[in-house]
């Protein structure tokens, strides 16, 4: 039996939110001190009595301390806005001291497996602040509920923590991973007389026409109305690029195994690609998604909104384009390659 | 990979591990430092074993961690056979130095071939091993000085310890951060222990003693440490004389402390049997008297004539060597201390016709007594029998005509006394004193009379003791004490090493009784010393030493049982105090005041007390200025004064509301230009300057005394 098992866990019946865990230097001690003990009331030696109470002083002295060294601590974690799975990504993790005691060599631990950060100091209420490198492997609604601040001081005889609750939820948006663009799906071209080229606020000229109630007064071209005798506007073409919906196909075929989920995640990936893609093109990108449909925009909002989606977009139900699609819009169809 | 090679863990990968060998290092090297000052241990062992762990730290520091293989192990444990059968055959064949000798070479073996964790916790506890025997193994007071210094090296270790096997995986966070480093702050440290020590001391007390104190190398009768024993070869004698041990602490509880007190001449042991150069008390044998509760034990001798006590000492005795109780020649009676009573019930000595006190019992490691003391000493009246060994004479002509030549004429059969007188004389005056201990012929006291004439005190009272005999004088050979030294602090006497003394009794007839003579010359009679500043701080440190052997060392059931008693008394005491308290108030009401009336009463002066308490705090103590700067400080005074005039203000109010106050108790005008200035210094980050700060203080007289300021 390794001796690390041996390690005990202690609950303080008077406050079930603090861990206690008696480490080894504390076992150790604690047996000595027994040693001690028994030697000392054998043999009458006052000796060792003397370092029987001290060592029981000390014992004492340490429990008090370390619970102190845990107590009055807030704990705050702050990430950026954008999560992505499998990225690492910084968040900062700040510890404010409420009590008038500084406290010394606080240990944060945010997930299980991540290493320590050490706070050395915090001077009666202060605070300090640490940066840690985060990676949430999976997309969607992650949650880091709480964060755990222990300590082995003053001598490692005991390891005291609280766990602090954080309840940070955040978006894992899906990994983008950068694919070939497929080519856009074609689609029947309407002759509608009505250019493909968009309306906008560019320096091409499209066409001229009568003024309109909420056109630009500074578009109104003077020579024309000068020579029809009616207000007649620049119609003018858009510098951006055209309006774009990415489809991502979510139905699960029948029968679909672990495969198909993992080339499933890959084909979301590939949609996230793609729309950061065109969206820092400039474009305007909307997503099909299961039956989630987001029209084509652009801007920080959108981007988000979008990518959202895709982080929580699951496989099964299978939605379809709107009818009243404007004509023009590539559509980019992405689905799990089986 | 073969799987010895798997299975053998790379030291490099360890966290922390020169970081960690130099701290067992230090604990290693700090713990068995006692062990040399005892007998336990050889302070040349010592020596050798620290040098080897400077010489293994000194690599580890530079960076060189070393790291034994298990054949250079194995090789060292098969050579060590060798020392060990060397230590055992010629080390005194002590078990507990052996042991100790084996654990120093583990040690240091071990701390140089750390491997994996396990073989740091094998290093501590061979550290916790060392700091044990340090511990069980010392008499000295000075432990605590090391305990305490011990603790202040530990703590930190263990404090970064604790660090380092949370940060194992990511050292850096340890290495890298200067703050860390700092971890813990000496402050804190020393917070810690002194509360811990505090913690100690009552532990310490309240600690069930289940045994007898036992104290390891206490030396008992060993004529070699003492100096005093049933026999007295006066070839050995005068390593004593050079000792500055302490074996009597005398107080004064009751009356006159002086320079030259006549109790500190202190009578040990009585010898009247002297065959080939060495004294023999008599046979133990004798009457049984017993030390009872409450009750004196005389002392004086048989016959002697009655004395008025004088001094109330208390004679706190060390290990003497010899199993009798010592006391003043002065001595009228003694009195068992209550730890003594309590500790034995009824203590039993057997008292000798020598005037001897033989302890019937193992006495603990200090007992007390108070003796009665007289002025003057009590002569011994009873005569000695016909066959007494004090009359026995050596059959020395040599002898026989100093004593003839030194009387020069004076008739020891018709004036004993003098005749002793002129013997005591003649010694002290044309003979040497010398501690010298050079071995003698086979007639030492003639070649001392004839030749030497040099000696020391155990001689020359020897000398006179035959020469007497040859004349027809009995006498006997007493050992005791003759001095001592004073203490600065409270009035005391330690009594030394080197105030043992011998001196002779003499029979001068049933008139004079035993006579008491001290024949060695001036230069060697010790005397009552006075000390210097320095030697004080010396005295004082002999004291607690003193102090420590008795309230430490020999702490026992009993002393519990005291101490018990004495809290028992010390509540009884108060209780008695509030219940006299109680009476007078009833009796100042009238008596017709009930006990629940007076509890009532009691309530309601402390709630009284409180609320009174509370009303200054906020008059005063809610407005402090302090550390304020002057525009505020003035405001908060504002504040006060309002408040004592009955308005409605805390620290926290605004300033309007001040203001407002201030209008309704028609201080307006002062009031707004303080106000003004505080919010001026306070939100618009304005520095009162010194002369401002003086007109705010006027405006505040004006304020006080009252003139009107609307």
């Amino acid at each position: 039996m390794k001796l690390s098992v041996l390690r005990l866990r202690l609950k303080i019946p008077w406050d079930e939110t603090i861990l206690v865990r008696v480490t080894n230097l504390g076992l150790g001690f604690v047996f000595t001190t027994l040693v001690v003990a028994i030697g000392a009331t054998n043999t009458g030696n006052n000796g060792l009595y003397v370092l029987l109470s001290l060592l029981l002083g000390i014992l004492l002295v340490s429990g008090v301390v370390s619970r102190r060294n845990v107590d009055g601590v807030d704990v705050a974690l702050h990430g950026p806005a954008e999560v992505f799975a499998g990225e690492p990504v910084r968040f900062r993790i700040r510890l404010a001291n409420r009590s008038r005691r500084e406290k010394f060599a606080l240990l944060v631990k945010v997930s299980g497996k991540a290493a320590p950060l050490l706070f050395p100091r915090l001077v009666p209420e202060g605070d300090a602040e640490r940066g840690v490198d985060l990676l949430f492997p999976r997309r969607g609604r992650q949650k880091v509920e709480s964060v755990l601040v222990f300590s082995g001081y003053p001598i490692g005889l005991f390891r005291k923590g609280r766990l602090h609750p954080v309840n940070e939820e955040r978006i894992v948006y899906p990994r983008p991973k950068v694919a070939a663009f497929p080519p856009p799906e074609a689609r029947e071209a309407v002759d509608d007389g009505i250019d493909p080229r968009r309306k906008g606020r560019g320096a091409e000229i499209l066409k001229l026409r009568e003024a309109a109630p909420g056109d630009d007064p500074r578009d109104i071209h003077w020579p024309q109305t000068a020579r029809q005798g009616r207000p007649i506007v620049k119609e003018r073409a858009s510098e951006l690029g055209r309006e774009i919906v990415v489809h991502l196909e979510t139905a699960r075929p029948a029968g679909a195994g672990p495969d198909w989920d993992a080339a499933f995640e890959e084909a979301v990936g590939e949609a996230a690609g793609l729309v950061l893609k065109f969206l820092s093109r400039g474009e305007r990108v909307g997503l099909l998604c299961g039956d989630q449909f987001v029209p084509p925009a652009m801007g920080p909002l959108h981007r988000s909104t979008v990518l959202t989606a895709l982080a929580l977009a699951e496989a099964g139900r299978q939605g379809s384009l709107p009818l009243a699609l404007p004509p023009g819009i590539a559509i980019y169809r992405v689905r799990a390659a089986a | 990979m073969s799987k010895s090679a798997k299975s053998r863990p790379d030291p490099a990968l360890l966290p922390f591990r020169r970081e960690r060998i130099l701290a067992v290092g230090m604990l290693l090297a700090l713990g068995p430092i006692p062990l040399a000052f005892g007998d336990s241990l050889q302070p040349a062992a010592l020596l050798v074993y620290l040098a080897a762990l400077g010489v293994l730290l000194g690599f580890v520091r530079a960076g060189r961690v070393p790291c034994l293989a298990d054949r250079w192990l194995n090789l060292a444990g098969l050579a060590y056979f060798v020392l060990f059968w060397f230590g055992f055959r010629f080390g005194g064949r002590s078990l507990l130095r052996v042991a100790l000798h084996i654990l120093l070479f583990t040690a240091v073996l071990k701390l140089a071939s750390i491997k994996r964790e396990r073989d740091f916790s094998v290093a501590l506890t061979l550290a916790a091993f060392l700091l044990v025997a340090s511990m069980a193994t010392s008499t000295h007071a000075t432990i605590l000085l090391f305990i305490a210094a011990y603790a202040a090296v530990a703590w930190p270790v263990f404090s970064r310890w604790a660090l380092w096997r949370d940060l194992a995986a990511v050292p850096d966070e340890w290495r890298g951060d200067e703050r860390a480093r700092q971890i813990p702050l000496r402050r804190a440290v020393a917070s810690s222990l002194v509360a811990s020590f505090a913690l100690a001391v009552p532990l310490f007390i309240l600690f069930p003693r289940l045994k007898s104190s036992y104290i390891q190398g206490l030396p008992g009768g060993d004529t070699a440490d003492t100096g005093f024993s049933d026999t007295v070869d006066t070839n050995l004698y005068g390593r004593l004389r050079q000792s500055d041990k302490v074996f009597l602490r005398v107080a004064v509880e009751e009356g006159p402390v002086s320079e030259d007190p006549p109790f500190l001449k202190i009578r040990l042991v009585a010898h009247t049997r002297f065959a080939g150069g060495v004294w023999k008390r008599p046979d133990v044998r004798g009457r049984v008297v017993t030390l009872r509760e409450g009750s004196r034990l005389p002392l004086r001798p048989a016959g002697s004539r009655a004395s008025d006590p004088v001094h109330r000492l208390s004679f706190e005795i060390a290990p003497l060597g010899v199993r009798v109780l010592p006391y003043p020649v002065t001595a009228i009676s003694a009195m068992a201390s209550p730890e003594l009573i309590r500790r034995y019930g009824v203590v039993p000595l057997l008292r000798d016709g020598v005037g001897n006190f033989h302890l019937t019992f193992e006495p603990p490691r200090l007992f007390r007594v108070e003796i009665l003391s007289g002025s003057k000493a009590l002569v011994d009246l009873v005569p000695p029998a016909g066959e007494d060994p004090s009359r026995e004479a050596p059959g020395s002509e040599t002898i026989r005509a100093f004593g003839r030549e030194a009387a020069m004429g004076v008739d020891p059969a018709t004036n004993p006394q003098a005749f002793a007188s002129r013997i005591e004389d003649h010694l002290a005056t044309r003979f040497f004193y010398s501690v010298d201990s050079a071995r003698w012929g086979p007639s030492p006291v003639e070649e001392f009379l004839t030749q030497r004439k040099t000696g020391h005190c155990e001689t020359f009272a020897t000398a006179m003791a035959l020469v007497l005999r040859e004349h027809g004088i009995p006498s006997r050979l007493v050992t005791g004490f003759a001095g001592g030294e004073r203490g600065p602090f409270g009035s005391y006497y330690l009594v030394r090493g080197l105030d043992a003394h011998a001196w002779v009794e003499a029979w001068c007839g049933p008139e004079a009784g035993w006579v008491a003579f001290d024949p060695t010359p001036p230069a060697g009679r010790p005397g009552v010393t006075k000390v210097n500043i320095i030697r004080s701080a010396g005295q004082l440190f002999e004291n607690l030493e003193f102090l420590y052997g008795r309230y430490v060392l020999g702490f026992a059931q009993a002393d519990q049982a005291s101490l018990a008693q004495t809290v028992r008394e010390g509540f009884e005491a108060a209780s008695e105090t509030a219940r006299s308290l109680a009476r007078a108030l009833r009796s100042f009401a009238g008596g017709s005041v009930t006990r629940p009336g007076l509890l009532l009463l009691g309530v309601a002066a402390a709630a009284a007390a409180l609320f009174l308490l509370r009303r200054l705090t906020l008059a005063g103590g809610g407005f402090r200025t302090r550390g304020l700067p002057p525009a505020s400080a003035a405001y908060r005074t504002l504040q006060r004064v309002l408040r004592q005039r009955g308005a409605d203000l805390t620290p926290a109010s605004a300033p309007s509301e001040t203001l407002a106050s201030a209008d309704e108790l028609g201080a307006g005008r002062v009031s707004r230009e303080i106000v003004g200035a505080y919010v001026a210094e306070s939100f618009g980050g304005r520095l009162t300057p010194e002369a401002e700060a003086s007109r705010l203080d006027g405006l505040l007289k004006e304020l006080r005394a009252g003139r009107p300021s609307r």
